[in-house]
Protein backbone atom coordinates (compact mmCIF):
# COMPACT_ATOMS: atom_id res chain seq x y z
CA UNK A 1 0.00 0.00 0.00
CA UNK A 2 3.01 2.34 -0.39
CA UNK A 3 1.36 4.02 -3.31
CA UNK A 4 -1.53 5.11 -1.10
CA UNK A 5 0.87 7.00 1.13
CA UNK A 6 1.63 9.36 -1.74
CA UNK A 7 -1.76 10.95 -1.41
CA UNK A 8 -2.15 13.97 0.83
CA UNK A 9 -4.56 14.08 3.73
CA UNK A 10 -6.79 16.38 1.68
CA UNK A 11 -7.01 13.81 -1.11
CA UNK A 12 -7.89 11.01 1.29
CA UNK A 13 -10.52 13.15 3.02
CA UNK A 14 -12.12 14.27 -0.22
CA UNK A 15 -12.09 10.69 -1.51
CA UNK A 16 -13.91 9.50 1.63
CA UNK A 17 -16.40 12.38 1.40
CA UNK A 18 -17.05 11.62 -2.26
CA UNK A 19 -17.61 7.92 -1.62
CA UNK A 20 -19.98 8.79 1.24
CA UNK A 21 -22.01 11.26 -0.82
CA UNK A 22 -22.10 8.94 -3.83
CA UNK A 23 -23.50 6.17 -1.62
CA UNK A 24 -26.18 8.57 -0.34
CA UNK A 25 -27.03 9.55 -3.90
CA UNK A 26 -27.24 5.92 -4.99
CA UNK A 27 -29.51 5.06 -2.09
CA UNK A 28 -31.80 7.97 -2.96
CA UNK A 29 -32.04 6.87 -6.59
CA UNK A 30 -32.51 3.24 -5.58
CA UNK A 31 -35.31 4.14 -3.17
CA UNK A 32 -37.20 5.44 -6.22
CA UNK A 33 -36.14 2.45 -8.34
CA UNK A 34 -34.24 4.90 -10.52
CA UNK A 35 -30.73 3.45 -10.51
CA UNK A 36 -30.70 3.87 -14.29
CA UNK A 37 -30.43 7.63 -13.77
CA UNK A 38 -27.70 7.31 -11.20
CA UNK A 39 -25.58 5.45 -13.71
CA UNK A 40 -26.16 7.39 -16.91
CA UNK A 41 -25.94 10.82 -15.30
CA UNK A 42 -23.19 9.74 -12.94
CA UNK A 43 -21.04 8.24 -15.66
CA UNK A 44 -21.50 11.10 -18.10
CA UNK A 45 -21.23 13.79 -15.45
CA UNK A 46 -18.01 12.27 -14.16
CA UNK A 47 -16.71 12.00 -17.72
CA UNK A 48 -17.54 15.66 -18.27
CA UNK A 49 -15.72 16.71 -15.12
CA UNK A 50 -12.65 14.63 -15.91
CA UNK A 51 -12.75 15.77 -19.52
CA UNK A 52 -12.73 19.40 -18.45
CA UNK A 53 -9.84 18.70 -16.10
CA UNK A 54 -7.93 17.00 -18.90
CA UNK A 55 -8.47 19.88 -21.30
CA UNK A 56 -7.28 22.26 -18.60
CA UNK A 57 -4.16 20.16 -18.02
CA UNK A 58 -3.44 19.90 -21.73
CA UNK A 59 -3.78 23.63 -22.26
CA UNK A 60 -1.94 24.82 -19.17
CA UNK A 61 1.40 23.40 -18.13
CA UNK A 62 0.87 24.41 -14.48
CA UNK A 63 -0.14 21.48 -12.29
CA UNK A 64 -3.74 21.44 -11.08
CA UNK A 65 -4.52 20.49 -7.50
CA UNK A 66 -7.78 18.85 -8.47
CA UNK A 67 -7.79 15.06 -8.79
CA UNK A 68 -9.65 13.08 -11.41
CA UNK A 69 -12.17 11.76 -8.87
CA UNK A 70 -12.79 15.25 -7.48
CA UNK A 71 -13.44 16.62 -10.96
CA UNK A 72 -15.60 13.61 -11.76
CA UNK A 73 -17.64 14.08 -8.61
CA UNK A 74 -18.29 17.74 -9.42
CA UNK A 75 -19.34 16.71 -12.90
CA UNK A 76 -21.73 14.14 -11.45
CA UNK A 77 -23.35 16.74 -9.21
CA UNK A 78 -23.69 19.12 -12.15
CA UNK A 79 -25.36 16.49 -14.32
CA UNK A 80 -27.69 15.48 -11.50
CA UNK A 81 -29.03 19.01 -10.87
CA UNK A 82 -32.43 18.29 -12.52
CA UNK A 83 -32.87 15.16 -10.39
CA UNK A 84 -31.89 17.04 -7.25
CA UNK A 85 -34.39 19.77 -8.16
CA UNK A 86 -37.09 17.13 -8.65
CA UNK A 87 -36.45 15.32 -5.41
CA UNK A 88 -35.79 18.49 -3.39
CA UNK A 89 -38.34 20.90 -4.81
CA UNK A 90 -40.65 18.88 -7.05
CA UNK A 91 -39.43 20.67 -10.18
CA UNK A 92 -40.30 18.55 -13.20
CA UNK A 93 -37.86 17.85 -15.98
CA UNK A 94 -37.94 20.13 -19.01
CA UNK A 95 -36.24 20.00 -22.37
CA UNK A 96 -33.96 22.94 -21.60
CA UNK A 97 -32.43 20.86 -18.81
CA UNK A 98 -30.17 19.42 -21.48
CA UNK A 99 -27.83 22.23 -20.40
CA UNK A 100 -27.07 20.00 -17.40
CA UNK A 101 -24.83 17.53 -19.18
CA UNK A 102 -27.44 16.50 -21.77
CA UNK A 103 -29.73 15.43 -18.98
CA UNK A 104 -32.74 14.75 -21.24
CA UNK A 105 -31.10 13.60 -24.48
CA UNK A 106 -28.92 10.99 -22.79
CA UNK A 107 -32.02 8.88 -22.07
CA UNK A 108 -32.61 8.27 -25.75
CA UNK A 109 -29.20 7.22 -27.00
CA UNK A 110 -28.63 3.55 -27.89
CA UNK A 111 -27.29 1.31 -25.09
CA UNK A 112 -27.00 4.27 -22.70
CA UNK A 113 -25.24 2.55 -19.79
CA UNK A 114 -22.63 0.79 -21.91
CA UNK A 115 -21.93 3.87 -24.03
CA UNK A 116 -21.62 6.09 -20.98
CA UNK A 117 -19.36 3.60 -19.22
CA UNK A 118 -17.07 3.55 -22.25
CA UNK A 119 -16.99 7.34 -22.34
CA UNK A 120 -16.26 7.40 -18.62
CA UNK A 121 -13.35 4.97 -18.92
CA UNK A 122 -11.92 6.88 -21.88
CA UNK A 123 -11.97 10.18 -20.01
CA UNK A 124 -10.59 8.56 -16.87
CA UNK A 125 -7.68 7.27 -18.92
CA UNK A 126 -7.31 10.69 -20.53
CA UNK A 127 -7.17 12.39 -17.13
CA UNK A 128 -4.49 10.04 -15.84
CA UNK A 129 -2.46 10.21 -19.04
CA UNK A 130 -2.62 14.01 -19.05
CA UNK A 131 -1.52 14.08 -15.42
CA UNK A 132 1.48 11.93 -16.24
CA UNK A 133 2.47 14.03 -19.24
CA UNK A 134 1.29 11.73 -22.02
CA UNK A 135 -0.40 14.61 -23.76
CA UNK A 136 -0.92 13.03 -27.15
CA UNK A 137 -2.42 9.81 -25.76
CA UNK A 138 -4.62 11.82 -23.44
CA UNK A 139 -5.88 13.86 -26.36
CA UNK A 140 -6.60 10.68 -28.34
CA UNK A 141 -8.69 9.25 -25.47
CA UNK A 142 -10.53 12.53 -25.07
CA UNK A 143 -11.31 12.79 -28.79
CA UNK A 144 -12.49 9.16 -28.80
CA UNK A 145 -14.86 9.90 -25.91
CA UNK A 146 -16.26 13.04 -27.53
CA UNK A 147 -16.69 11.18 -30.83
CA UNK A 148 -18.55 8.35 -29.12
CA UNK A 149 -20.94 10.78 -27.42
CA UNK A 150 -21.50 12.59 -30.72
CA UNK A 151 -22.31 9.37 -32.60
CA UNK A 152 -24.63 8.23 -29.81
CA UNK A 153 -26.49 11.55 -29.93
CA UNK A 154 -26.84 11.33 -33.70
CA UNK A 155 -28.52 7.92 -33.31
CA UNK A 156 -30.74 8.80 -30.34
CA UNK A 157 -34.44 8.05 -30.60
CA UNK A 158 -36.83 10.97 -31.01
CA UNK A 159 -38.90 11.95 -27.98
CA UNK A 160 -42.56 11.15 -28.75
CA UNK A 161 -44.79 14.24 -28.81
CA UNK A 162 -48.19 12.63 -29.35
CA UNK A 163 -50.08 9.53 -28.27
CA UNK A 164 -49.94 8.36 -31.87
CA UNK A 165 -46.14 8.39 -31.71
CA UNK A 166 -46.26 6.64 -28.34
CA UNK A 167 -48.45 3.91 -29.82
CA UNK A 168 -46.23 3.62 -32.88
CA UNK A 169 -43.18 3.04 -30.69
CA UNK A 170 -44.98 0.23 -28.90
CA UNK A 171 -45.04 -0.86 -25.27
CA UNK A 172 -41.44 -2.00 -25.26
CA UNK A 173 -39.94 1.40 -26.02
CA UNK A 174 -40.36 3.56 -22.95
CA UNK A 175 -41.20 3.47 -19.33
CA UNK A 176 -41.42 7.15 -18.60
CA UNK A 177 -41.68 7.14 -14.89
CA UNK A 178 -41.61 3.71 -13.44
CA UNK A 179 -40.06 0.29 -13.67
CA UNK A 180 -41.63 -2.32 -15.86
CA UNK A 181 -41.22 -5.51 -13.88
CA UNK A 182 -43.77 -8.12 -14.77
CA UNK A 183 -45.22 -6.19 -17.70
CA UNK A 184 -45.56 -7.24 -21.33
CA UNK A 185 -42.91 -9.63 -22.49
CA UNK A 186 -41.94 -10.68 -18.96
CA UNK B 1 9.43 9.93 -6.58
CA UNK B 2 7.89 10.79 -9.91
CA UNK B 3 7.66 7.11 -10.81
CA UNK B 4 5.92 6.27 -7.50
CA UNK B 5 3.43 9.07 -7.89
CA UNK B 6 2.66 7.87 -11.38
CA UNK B 7 2.08 4.39 -10.01
CA UNK B 8 -0.26 5.72 -7.35
CA UNK B 9 -2.32 7.61 -9.92
CA UNK B 10 -2.60 4.57 -12.12
CA UNK B 11 -3.47 2.33 -9.20
CA UNK B 12 -6.19 4.66 -7.95
CA UNK B 13 -7.58 5.12 -11.44
CA UNK B 14 -7.67 1.37 -12.05
CA UNK B 15 -9.51 0.85 -8.76
CA UNK B 16 -12.03 3.60 -9.60
CA UNK B 17 -12.50 2.21 -13.10
CA UNK B 18 -13.02 -1.34 -11.83
CA UNK B 19 -15.51 -0.33 -9.14
CA UNK B 20 -17.54 1.83 -11.51
CA UNK B 21 -17.46 -0.83 -14.24
CA UNK B 22 -18.57 -3.55 -11.83
CA UNK B 23 -21.39 -1.41 -10.44
CA UNK B 24 -22.77 -0.22 -13.75
CA UNK B 25 -22.53 -3.65 -15.37
CA UNK B 26 -24.25 -5.22 -12.38
CA UNK B 27 -27.10 -2.81 -13.01
CA UNK B 28 -27.06 -3.36 -16.76
CA UNK B 29 -27.11 -7.15 -16.71
CA UNK B 30 -28.65 -8.11 -13.36
CA UNK B 31 -30.93 -5.33 -12.06
CA UNK B 32 -32.09 -3.70 -15.30
CA UNK B 33 -33.60 -6.82 -16.91
CA UNK B 34 -35.82 -7.16 -13.84
CA UNK B 35 -36.99 -3.60 -14.08
CA UNK B 36 -37.23 -2.74 -17.72
CA UNK B 37 -39.18 -4.01 -20.65
CA UNK B 38 -37.22 -3.71 -23.85
CA UNK B 39 -33.82 -3.15 -25.25
CA UNK B 40 -33.97 0.58 -24.65
CA UNK B 41 -34.20 0.05 -20.93
CA UNK B 42 -35.66 2.23 -18.27
CA UNK B 43 -36.39 5.66 -19.71
CA UNK B 44 -37.77 7.26 -16.64
CA UNK B 45 -38.14 11.01 -17.03
CA UNK B 46 -40.46 13.19 -15.01
CA UNK B 47 -41.33 15.28 -18.04
CA UNK B 48 -44.82 16.33 -19.19
CA UNK B 49 -44.13 15.35 -22.78
CA UNK B 50 -47.67 15.24 -24.20
CA UNK B 51 -50.20 18.00 -24.82
CA UNK B 52 -53.22 16.94 -26.86
CA UNK B 53 -56.95 16.39 -26.24
CA UNK B 54 -57.39 13.29 -24.10
CA UNK B 55 -59.19 10.49 -25.97
CA UNK B 56 -62.48 9.37 -24.42
CA UNK B 57 -62.12 11.97 -21.67
CA UNK B 58 -65.92 12.30 -21.41
CA UNK B 59 -66.00 8.77 -19.99
CA UNK B 60 -63.79 9.73 -17.06
CA UNK B 61 -66.21 12.31 -15.63
CA UNK B 62 -63.44 14.65 -14.53
CA UNK B 63 -65.72 17.72 -14.43
CA UNK B 64 -63.00 20.22 -15.23
CA UNK B 65 -60.54 18.80 -12.76
CA UNK B 66 -57.16 17.23 -13.38
CA UNK B 67 -57.25 13.44 -13.45
CA UNK B 68 -55.01 10.45 -13.08
CA UNK B 69 -56.46 7.62 -15.12
CA UNK B 70 -55.11 4.29 -13.99
CA UNK B 71 -55.17 1.44 -16.49
CA UNK B 72 -54.89 -2.02 -15.02
CA UNK B 73 -56.70 -5.29 -14.52
CA UNK B 74 -55.94 -5.59 -10.83
CA UNK B 75 -53.89 -2.99 -9.05
CA UNK B 76 -53.97 -0.54 -6.17
CA UNK B 77 -54.43 3.04 -7.33
CA UNK B 78 -51.97 5.68 -6.15
CA UNK B 79 -53.00 8.26 -3.60
CA UNK B 80 -53.24 11.60 -5.42
CA UNK B 81 -54.15 14.81 -3.64
CA UNK B 82 -54.94 17.33 -6.35
CA UNK B 83 -56.49 15.19 -9.05
CA UNK B 84 -59.37 12.82 -9.54
CA UNK B 85 -58.28 9.19 -9.80
CA UNK B 86 -60.18 6.83 -12.07
CA UNK B 87 -59.49 3.17 -12.75
CA UNK B 88 -60.10 1.82 -16.22
CA UNK B 89 -59.96 -1.74 -17.48
CA UNK B 90 -61.23 -1.20 -21.00
CA UNK B 91 -58.96 -2.62 -23.70
CA UNK B 92 -60.14 -0.18 -26.39
CA UNK B 93 -59.51 2.91 -24.27
CA UNK B 94 -56.18 1.53 -23.10
CA UNK B 95 -55.27 0.97 -26.74
CA UNK B 96 -55.97 4.61 -27.54
CA UNK B 97 -53.57 5.63 -24.79
CA UNK B 98 -50.91 3.14 -25.85
CA UNK B 99 -51.25 1.23 -22.60
CA UNK B 100 -51.76 -2.29 -23.91
CA UNK B 101 -48.85 -4.69 -23.57
CA UNK B 102 -47.60 -7.03 -26.27
CA UNK B 103 -49.66 -9.78 -24.66
CA UNK B 104 -52.82 -7.71 -24.96
CA UNK B 105 -52.98 -6.87 -21.27
CA UNK B 106 -54.35 -3.53 -20.06
CA UNK B 107 -51.52 -1.70 -18.29
CA UNK B 108 -50.60 -1.46 -15.57
CA UNK B 109 -49.99 2.18 -16.26
CA UNK B 110 -51.60 5.57 -16.10
CA UNK B 111 -52.12 8.86 -17.87
CA UNK B 112 -52.36 12.34 -16.41
CA UNK B 113 -54.97 14.71 -17.82
CA UNK B 114 -54.97 18.41 -16.94
CA UNK B 115 -58.05 20.48 -16.12
CA UNK B 116 -58.37 21.54 -19.79
CA UNK B 117 -58.84 17.92 -20.81
CA UNK B 118 -55.37 17.66 -22.35
CA UNK B 119 -53.40 14.46 -21.82
CA UNK B 120 -49.94 15.44 -20.56
CA UNK B 121 -48.32 12.21 -19.51
CA UNK B 122 -48.53 8.48 -20.19
CA UNK B 123 -46.53 5.64 -18.80
CA UNK B 124 -46.61 1.99 -17.92
CA UNK B 125 -46.05 1.41 -14.25
CA UNK B 126 -45.94 -1.98 -12.59
CA UNK B 127 -45.88 -0.44 -9.09
CA UNK B 128 -48.41 2.35 -9.23
CA UNK B 129 -49.18 2.32 -5.53
CA UNK B 130 -45.50 2.80 -4.65
CA UNK B 131 -45.13 5.91 -6.81
CA UNK B 132 -47.70 8.25 -5.34
CA UNK B 133 -44.98 10.76 -4.48
CA UNK B 134 -43.80 11.07 -8.07
CA UNK B 135 -47.34 11.14 -9.45
CA UNK B 136 -48.28 13.93 -7.05
CA UNK B 137 -45.27 15.95 -8.20
CA UNK B 138 -46.35 15.47 -11.82
CA UNK B 139 -49.89 16.59 -11.01
CA UNK B 140 -48.55 19.67 -9.20
CA UNK B 141 -46.49 20.38 -12.30
CA UNK B 142 -49.67 20.77 -14.33
CA UNK B 143 -50.38 24.11 -12.63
Amino acid sequence: MNWLAEYSRRHVLTACAIVFIEILLYRQYASMQAEFHFWIHGLFGAALGMGALTVWRLMRPKPVKLNAWEAGFMGHLYSAVPDLLFVGFGVLHMYWMDVFALHISLHFIPAPIIVMLTVFLLTLAAAVLANEGYRRLAAVCLVAGVSLVSVALIFRQPVPQTLQQVRAQGPSSYSWLCPMAGVGGH
Amino acid sequence: MGKRIATSHWAMSVIIGMVITAGSMDYQFRVSPLRSLGPVGLQRIDLLYLNEPAPARELFNLQGQAGVIVFCQACTAPVVERAVVRKVNDLNIAERYGLVTKKGQVGPGYVIIDNRGQVRYQTFDAHLDQHSWEINRLVEGLQ
